[in-house]
């Protein structure tokens, strides 16, 4: 029954999908082009084929090469670690919680209140580390706190409402956790104390050059994940966690209580994205209100683009995401002669995000959701 | 019947003399808005109505497909960019320009909806977010000639103003002080009207009825034959085509169009109007719209003075009490400022359909003697209501000059209840004439009828005061 009703529907859409297939070959000729072109440029730059579309390109030396990619990394890192709140919540309640980007500007601004007095005090130049995890742990609570009484006011009595209703909800959410902080703060940007020089200076790894603090944001994001994984792998509250998400009800009847691990898994993403505060304060040393918005919506794309629900897929979705939008411009657009590349970052990432829908629409890893959530 | 003023069957003498009154209040609104408002106002009811077209352009996906569309600030950035160019530097008309804008609107949201809705709606939501948030920077960049054609980012002004003909003089508030704002809002009303007539007669078409049977069950809509890839796609199309007309009609408004304007901000302030005037209505875009830039100015207002304004002059407070009153509609009026009004018109009058024979339905027959007197009553009251504020009014005006708050609601009041009182007092009497309504109505109702009618005779008289001092 069902497959001749998808087989007619097929037969019926198919100019659809021929003008699918030609945007998805489009994408991959672009792409395999701009790739061809950037390893004519590496094996030699004065070949015709590297300089058919762009007779300026000089093309990237290997360092710059490593450089971006590192960068990228670093911020895929931090895109990972959000994206992780936005696929558990999705997971289980099913809808995009906006308001997580901005769980994530509480953590970077928290960060920056602590830092700041400990820099003060004089104690974040001597003791950078233990420094580093006191603020680690403040920003984690405040986050938390904030992605638990967003859950307990806003969320959960929506529960079972129309999904576009919470969701419009959350856009609220995420004006009013802006704004407040605009008013406790104040606008404009607020900076993060410098870094102890021991730890931005460059040191080499294997044949890398990175520098101190990139090193820093991929090993705690390393970390938090492998926590992460701990958590919702082997312990019980992670089984809870992926009960509810398979499917409440039955969850509810096997003794879950389905509240509890909603409330958790929104503290487990709230903290999450409490770390990724830091690091983005670590990275940039600089907050705005506005700071959650680009790299929150940057998570969701990567949670997507890894396959929703999927919690190893939104770090791996973030840490490609990331290197593409750092790497891609350079590699794939100069040579294909496109001017001001750089100021393309944003479009190349929601481009990745755009290609995934086409070519693997469940994500590179594939999603994990239950049925009724599958619509 | 519990509880409203009025009971007509559908159809009748009765039901269309209420739809008359509509009519004429909707009409005097739109004819005193131009006379009455001072010129940055007029300006800001142009923009609540440009409003209102995107957020209807919203409601054309999310209200009525049941798909989450969060982006088409972008597409009203692509109309406004698409207008300067052609009117600035191809010295095309503004009207010339209108099907241009559309077919290029309608194109995008083919390109953008037709991968997103492939899949399934979450996707949409996606696709679209990053369309709004990445729109202002592209049109920033030098590839292309795009930057050539937008400004970059110093914008683009369009140095071309619409002036009005001179067989169109004769429109209220078009020659005076107030000419340039007062034309364009005629030629915005006149856009805005085309447009929901438009929609309103699209949604009742076959592929309008397509799109709310998918919103209404997918499943369902998918047995009985509709074609959900295409009908979706070409929904987002004609709701991105509406909001490109949106992105005209800004241009035309402002004369001015850079991609700060076309932020995600503006989508969210599309998606907020969406829901407080009301999902799924066709007046609540219209409403939102309103309600969107009438209280971000009384928001903006508040938080000067108490010293929170952010660099760009919003006012951080203001977004913050937005996005609680976001959540608190969500909460509290999920229907929006539609449903509401719809409740309290049900309060003052309800229209009850007629029998298959097209005979009235019983209670309209069978009065209750007792509810009919407290109908009279409560007609009598609304008909003092509005006098005794005015009354109050005027006499707080001359003691504090602060006050002259009050006159202007009580003038509002008079406006809003005066020919209802009216009405129902004539009716009342009518009907006690024909012998149904025991003889304690007559006193009430002809009170109610009397006194809504000075009320009345004296909001026309208001009118035509304004009239007469504005020419």
């Amino acid at each position: 029954m069902t497959t001749t009703h998808d087989a007619k529907l097929t037969s019926r859409v198919l100019w659809v999908d021929r003008f699918l297939t030609l945007i998805r070959i489009t994408f991959i000729v672009v792409i395999s082009v701009g790739l061809l072109a950037f390893v004519a440029q590496q094996i030699n730059p004065q070949n015709p084929f590297a300089q058919w579309a762009n007779p300026d390109a000089t093309g990237l030396t290997a360092p710059q090469f490593k450089g971006l990619l590192v960068t990228g990394l670093a911020q895929g890192a931090m895109y990972g670690l959000i994206a992780l709140g936005y696929s558990m919540v999705y997971g289980v309640l099913g809808f995009i919680n906006f308001a997580h980007g901005e769980v994530f500007m509480v953590g970077a601004m928290s960060g920056m209140i602590t830092s700041n007095k400990l820099a003060d005090a004089g104690l974040w130049e001597d003791a950078f580390l233990l420094c580093l995890l006191f603020i680690v742990v403040t920003s984690i609570l405040l986050s938390t706190a904030t992605a638990v009484i967003m859950e307990r006011v806003a969320y959960r009595p929506l529960r079972g409402a129309p999904r576009l209703i919470p969701l419009i909800t959350s856009i609220g959410v995420s004006f009013f956790l802006q704004n407040l902080s605009v008013v406790l703060l104040g606008p404009g940007a607020k900076s993060y104390p410098t870094l102890p020089s021991w730890l931005s200076q460059k040191r080499s790894l294997v044949g890398f050059q990175i520098e101190g603090t990139k090193l820093l944001v991929l090993l705690t994001a390393a970390v938090s994940m492998a926590g992460l994984w701990f958590l919702v792998e082997r312990t019980r509250t992670g089984k809870a966690m992926r009960a509810v998400a398979e499917d409440k009800e039955i969850a509810a009847l096997m003794g879950i209580d389905v509240n509890r691990t909603i409330v958790k898994t929104f503290a487990v993403g709230g903290a999450m994205a409490g770390v990724a505060g830091i690091l983005w304060g670590i990275l940039f040393r600089s907050v705005i209100h506005t700071t959650g918005f680009l790299p929150g919506i940057k998570a969701f794309s990567a949670a997507v683009v890894g396959g929703i629900g999927n919690l190893g897929g939104a770090m791996a979705g973030g840490l490609s995401l990331g290197a593409a939008e750092a790497t891609a411009p350079l590699v794939l657009l100069e040579p294909l002669g496109v001017d001001g590349v750089s100021q393309l970052r944003d479009a190349v990432a929601f481009a990745v995000l755009i290609f995934v829908l086409l070519v693997r629409p469940s994500g590179l890893f594939g999603e994990r959701l239950s049925e009724d959530e599958r619509a | 019947m519990s509880g409203s003023l009025v009971v007509v069957a559908k159809n009748s003498a009765e039901h269309k003399k209420w739809k008359y009154v509509q009519w004429a209040y909707l009409a005097g609104f739109l004819l005193l808005t131009p006379l009455v408002l001072q010129p940055f106002e007029i300006g800001k009811m142009n923009r609540a109505l440009i409003m209102g077209v995107a957020i209807l352009a919203v409601n054309l996906v999310v209200g009525f497909n049941g798909m989450l569309a969060l982006g088409h600030s972008a597409f009203m950035g692509i109309g406004a960019f698409v207008t300067a160019s052609m009117v600035q530097d191809e010295n095309w008309d503004y009207w010339q320009v209108i099907p241009v804008v559309v077919i290029v609107g309608f194109l995008m949201g083919v390109i953008v909806g037709l991968p997103a809705l492939r899949v399934k709606g979450l996707y949409l939501a996606l696709v679209t977010i990053a369309q709004a948030a990445v729109f202002p920077t592209l049109v920033n960049i030098d590839e292309l000639g795009i930057a050539k054609r937008t400004g970059g980012p110093n914008g683009k002004g369009v140095s071309e103003e619409v002036i009005a003909p001179s067989y169109l003089e004769w429109l209220p508030g078009v020659d005076g002080a107030r000419g340039g704002s007062a034309y364009r809002y005629w030629i915005i009303i006149l856009m805005v009207g085309i447009t929901m007539l438009l929609i309103t007669n699209y949604l009742r078409s076959r592929p309008g009825r397509a799109v709310l049977a998918i919103r209404d069950n997918e499943a369902g809509a998918a047995v009985y034959g509709v074609n959900l890839p295409i009908v979706k796609t070409m929904n987002f199309a004609i709701s991105a085509a509406v909001g490109s007309l949106a992105g005209l009609m800004w241009c035309l408004d402002k004369g001015f169009v850079a991609g700060q304007d076309f932020t995600f901000l503006l989508a969210v302030d599309l998606i907020i109007g969406l829901v407080i005037g009301g999902v799924g209505t066709l007046q609540g875009g219209l409403v939102g719209g309103l309600f969107v830039v009438w209280v971000n100015d009384l928001t903006k207002r508040i938080s000067v003075p108490l010293g929170l304004y952010t660099l760009n002059g919003d006012g951080p407070l203001a977004k913050a009490i937005f996005g609680l009153i976001l959540i608190l509609f969500t909460f509290f009026a999920p229907g929006g400022i539609v449903s509401l009004g719809r409740m309290i018109s049900n309060k003052l009058i309800k229209v009850v359909p007629l029998t298959p024979a097209g005979a009235p339905i019983e209670p309209m027959e069978g009065f209750d003697p007792g509810m009919e007197s407290t109908r009279a009553d409560s007609a009598m009251k609304l008909s003092i209501a509005g006098p005794v504020l005015l009354g109050v009014g005027w006499l707080l005006m001359n003691v504090n000059n602060l006050m002259v708050g009050v006159l202007a609601f009580g003038l509002r009041m008079t406006i809003l209840v005066a020919p209802v009182a009216m009405l129902v007092g004539s009716n009342e009497l009518k009907a006690h004439a024909e012998g149904n309504r025991p003889d304690s109505v007559k006193g009430p109702a002809s009170m109610a009828r009397n006194l809504g009618a000075l009320g009345f005779l004296f909001v026309i008289g208001y009118a035509l005061q304004r009239f007469i001092l504005t020419y």
